[in-house]
């Protein structure tokens, strides 16, 4: 199976280096503090944010820190390939791992001792590039929560096939098994927060890989930080603060 | 207009839109900035820590016009509370935020030791928050400064809407904003706002509570000019 | 603690509620046999998906089928699952991991209504008695919680179960000579070959719930987050559009007298007559987008498509019947322009995955399609997958022959799909019955009819 045709076009008719179409929706569920829905080609996932509140078990709270509590939801369908998850899977554990580190990067949980702040996500569809689309999400329900932060965290996923660093891969070749590097960027400190790359590869193609991953961190950040921008604006103009 | 991510700029730009981690101001390397909520200063830049809009106060002070919902006590703010537990001296009382707020039981009125108010665990009282630090659970107190009561104290019948710190502050701008204008013009109740992002509409027969409390709940998201089309319907709809 | 604090309510509202109520009054402006607004989603690339939403409450549920064999003492019959999560996000008193009561009852309320009143049809689930038939799962997800899970609930499950279609399979004759032993092979067809098919039910039974306050006498219908917090009980009808009953659902709470029972069961008889209409009407709109989409999957061959789609507006929408190659192709490339299709509705502006793990995620049948689908790409200039895939005003025509009238702009779908079964009667194969099965089935050596109408999504 071809990965690029000759013209330089993907699977899905991208180019090699292009991200796929974003797109954020702000205060989508009513129950919590703040909630977002990301969307990254096909993947959905909705994130919700509980806190800064009283920690749930009173002994877990740090006296000079908030803590970050992480969980992750895989909806069973969402691979579209009916397989059955029996509720937490290992994976899932990993995964809300990774975005609670992402996120306690990015959090000022000094600000907000003995508190919790906690994220609930959960897919709705999976084609590849969850782990960048879960910490992309719950970046922006925190913001919609208003939650003080260091700055944005932006994440994306890059790969190498067929000898060519792939941008944002989609799951039919993310399961190839070949190099796939996933990233999370703090835009404008600009410093790697998550790095995780799987597969054997030379030094050179991990850098290249790398590389052009934060460039596609960099990229999601921007059109993030629009929307969440547009989002302040319209609500403010329909108030007539601005 | 706002600002680009990486611009870091001499004076800051106010009344602009920012987004979570934008560079406001370059610190300059002696005197002083006066910064209020949601600015941060990291490495020689003052960074904003959520989206919203960057305001001055007339007092010279910069800060970052948000919206949330969770309440971060701030001494000095009137906020309506549930009492959660009743000790032997005090009331625990939620405020939404992150931690209970404890209330003297003689905080009140004309309290003494024989003759307090006897309050049960779920009922609401308005008070004002005597000292809120980051370390310790925040104080409140149903009195104002000089010990009288003010307005303070239990609250009785009515409904509670939980709403954003935006639509607070709408509520306590003065003139008051045109749906609370346009509901006082004809209808009589009576609202209890509290910063922590609850308000209490009550004193009214059921009707006039529930159309209150809808009107306002709905008003967030409309602009000034639909508000009072809305208030207008609604007043036409219960007269009729 | 925390928890519960989020969802307390104060003793003055609770009062409030009350009093309220006496005088027929909810707080949410309502009168007390008055549901919230009913919303349904159909997403749409995917059969047996629902999301609806009733008020402010969001419940999500997923359809899936797998051909297996049959439980051992019901070798004739099907099976039918239910899952219901409840997710933390959905409400602050959620738990993430255990079930919990809640989603327990919320369980077994849906388990009552669709599978123990036999509202889907078991045995029609069968392909293979004793060998392979269809087990069903459904799995509802809970995506926020304002109130009335269980009425949500029922309604996501049963607008998923009326809109999902399960592959037909059919099965081959187990070979010649004697007695037991050979089985018939079961072969699954893909859904471009032979339409996919709906399950049979029987009924729509839909769950209505009640909140009872003090004395039993004061009654709301569909309790809101607050009411239901000041609410001494609860009584859930689960009833079909006839009439009937299908189960009871009061666990405690206060009591009622048994005048008071059979008017609330009256009462939610009827409303389940008019939530069905709505469901009815909102599963009808999604047939004919769906029915639409399916002809757009028929699609043409390399150039043809090439040239329908340089222009840089537009639609292609092309009735079955293609140029040459043989049927894999021809379902690579039917896949492909629904993949388009598809994506443009999911807005892809620069570039649309074309359809992820879903249709062709194990299946070995299928390998010959995703081997040909990638051929697909090289033969339609990047251009034309873009105007494809961003579907903007306009439509582009190509006036092959046709034996139909032109389509005025600003139809439907309505008229689409009749027009499709419409379509057949120009056929050769006039001899097959008029249906819209015929009508989407390929053919080869037709000439592609194109025809103009309007944009999908308009």
């Amino acid at each position: 199976m071809e990965f690029v045709s000759p013209e330089g076009l993907r699977i899905d008719g991208r180019r090699p280096q292009e991200l796929r179409a974003l797109q954020c929706k702000f205060g989508v569920l009513s129950c919590c503090d703040g909630s977002a829905l990301f969307q990254a080609g096909n993947t959905k996932v909705f994130a919700a944010v509980y806190g800064p509140r009283v920690a749930d078990i009173r002994g877990q709270a740090l006296h000079d820190r908030a803590l970050i509590k992480c969980e992750y939801a895989h909806a069973a369908f969402s691979t579209g390939a009916a397989r059955r998850r029996r509720g937490r899977s290992r994976k899932s554990t990993e995964l809300a791992a990774l975005v609670r580190g992402a996120l306690e990067q990015t959090i000022l949980v000094e600000l907000l001792p003995r508190a919790q702040v906690e994220v609930c996500i959960q897919v709705l569809f999976a084609d590849g590039g969850v782990t960048a689309a879960c910490i992309n999400a719950a970046m922006l329900a925190v913001a919609d929560a208003g939650i003080p932060v260091r700055d944005m965290v932006a994440a994306c996923g890059a790969g190498h096939l067929e000898a060519m660093p792939l941008l944002d891969l989609n799951h039919t070749e993310a399961a190839t098994g070949g190099l796939e590097v996933c990233v999370a960027l703090h835009p404008a400190l600009d410093r790697v927060v998550l790095l995780q790359a799987d597969a054997k590869a030379s030094v050179d193609t991990l850098e290249a890989v790398t590389t052009l991953a934060l460039q596609g961190c960099k990229a999601a950040a921007g059109a993030m930080r629009e929307a969440l921008l547009q989002h302040v604006r319209s609500l403010a103009a329909r108030r007539g603060a601005i | 207009m706002s600002l680009a991510p990486q611009q870091a700029l001499a004076s800051p730009v106010e009344n602009t839109v920012v987004g979570p981690g934008d560079s406001v101001l370059v610190l300059p390397e002696a005197g002083q900035v006066r910064v209020g909520a949601g600015l941060h200063a990291d490495g020689g830049h003052l960074r904003t820590t959520r989206p919203g809009i960057l305001r001055r106060t007339k007092a010279g002070k910069l800060w970052v016009q948000g919206r949330q919902i969770r309440y971060i006590p701030a001494a000095g703010d009137a906020v309506v509370g549930t009492v959660v537990e009743r000790h032997s001296d005090a009331y625990n009382v939620d405020l939404g935020g992150p931690f209970a707020a404890v209330l003297p039981a003689l905080a009140f009125e004309g309290a003494t030791r024989r003759n307090r108010p006897n309050l049960t665990p779920g009922d609401l009282v308005y008070a004002r928050v005597t000292a809120a630090s980051r370390d310790a659970d925040p104080e409140i107190t149903c009195t104002d400064a000089s010990g009288k009561g003010a307005g303070f104290g239990p609250l009785q019948e009515g409904l509670v809407l939980t709403c954003s710190s935006a639509l607070v502050r709408q509520l306590l701008a003065s003139p008051p904003p045109p749906v609370v204008a346009a509901l006082g013009a004809a209808l009589a109740f009576e609202l209890a706002v509290g910063q922590n992002g609850r308000v209490w509409v009550g004193n009214a027969d059921s009707s006039t509570v529930v159309l209150v409390a809808n009107a306002l709940a709905n008003s967030e998201r409309l602009s000034p000019g639909q508000a009072h089309l809305m208030v207008k319907k609604l007043l036409a709809s219960v007269q009729a | 603690m925390q928890r519960d604090l989020d969802t307390l309510l104060s003793n003055s509202e609770r009062n409030f509620i009350l009093k309220a109520l006496k005088e027929e009054q909810r707080i949410d402006g309502r009168r007390p046999f008055d549901y919230r607004k009913i919303q349904y989603q159909f997403p749409a690339d995917e059969d047996g998906s629902a999301t609806v939403q009733l008020g402010a409450t969001r419940v999500m549920a997923v359809v899936t089928a797998a051909l297996e064999a049959p439980f051992p003492d019901r070798p004739n019959e099907g099976s039918l699952r239910f899952n219901v999560e409840l997710s933390p996000m959905a409400s602050p008193a959620f738990e993430v991991g255990r079930p919990g009561e809640a989603a327990l009852e919320a369980m077994r309320l849906l388990e009552r209504a669709l599978r123990d009143s036999r509202a889907v049809d078991l045995e029609a689930l069968c392909v293979l008695v004793g060998q392979k038939v269809w087990h069903v799962r459904v799995d509802v997800h809970v995506l926020d919680h304002a109130g009335n899970l269980a009425d949500a609930a029922g309604l996501a499950a049963l607008a998923a179960l009326m809109a999902f279609r399960r592959p037909e399979a059919s099965v081959a004759p187990g070979g010649g000579g004697g007695g037991g032993g050979e089985r018939g092979a079961v072969t699954l067809h893909a859904p471009d070959v032979r339409e996919p098919l709906p399950l049979s039910l029987h009924h729509l039974p839909l769950a209505v719930t009640f909140g009872l306050f003090e004395g039993g006498e004061a009654v709301v219908l569909d309790p809101s987050l607050k009411e239901a917090a000041a609410a001494a009980g609860m009584l859930t009808v689960i009833a079909t559009t006839h009439g009937e009953v299908c189960a009871l659902h009061k666990p405690g709470g206060i009591g009622i007298s048994l005048s008071q029972t059979m008017r609330l069961v009256r009462v939610a008889c009827a409303k389940a007559a008019e939530v069905a209409e709505g469901l009815r009407a909102a599963l009808r709109g999604h047939e004919t987008a769906r029915v639409a989409r399916r002809v757009c999957r028929r699609g043409a061959q390399g150039a043809d498509a090439g040239a329908l789609l340089d222009d840089a507006a537009g639609a292609v929408a092309v009735v079955p019947g293609l140029g040459d190659p043989g049927r894999a192709a021809a379902a690579a490339g039917g896949a492909h322009l629904d993949a388009l299709a598809g994506s443009s509705g999911a807005r892809n502006g620069s570039g649309g995955a074309l359809e992820p793990g879903g249709m062709d995620s194990s299946d070995a049948e299928e390998g010959s399609r995703t081997s040909a689908r990638p051929g697909e790409p090289r033969k339609l200039p990047r251009a034309g997958l873009v105007a494809a895939a961003a579907v903007v005003g306009g439509a582009r025509a190509r006036q092959g022959p046709s034996s139909l009238p032109e389509q005025a702009p600003g139809d439907n779908f309505e008229a689409i799909a009749a027009m499709i079964a419409g379509a057949a009667q120009g056929r050769p194969h006039s001899g097959d019955a008029l249906d819209l099965q015929a009508a989407v089935k390929p053919k080869s050596g037709k000439r592609a009819k194109v025809r103009k109408w309007q944009p999908l999504g308009t």
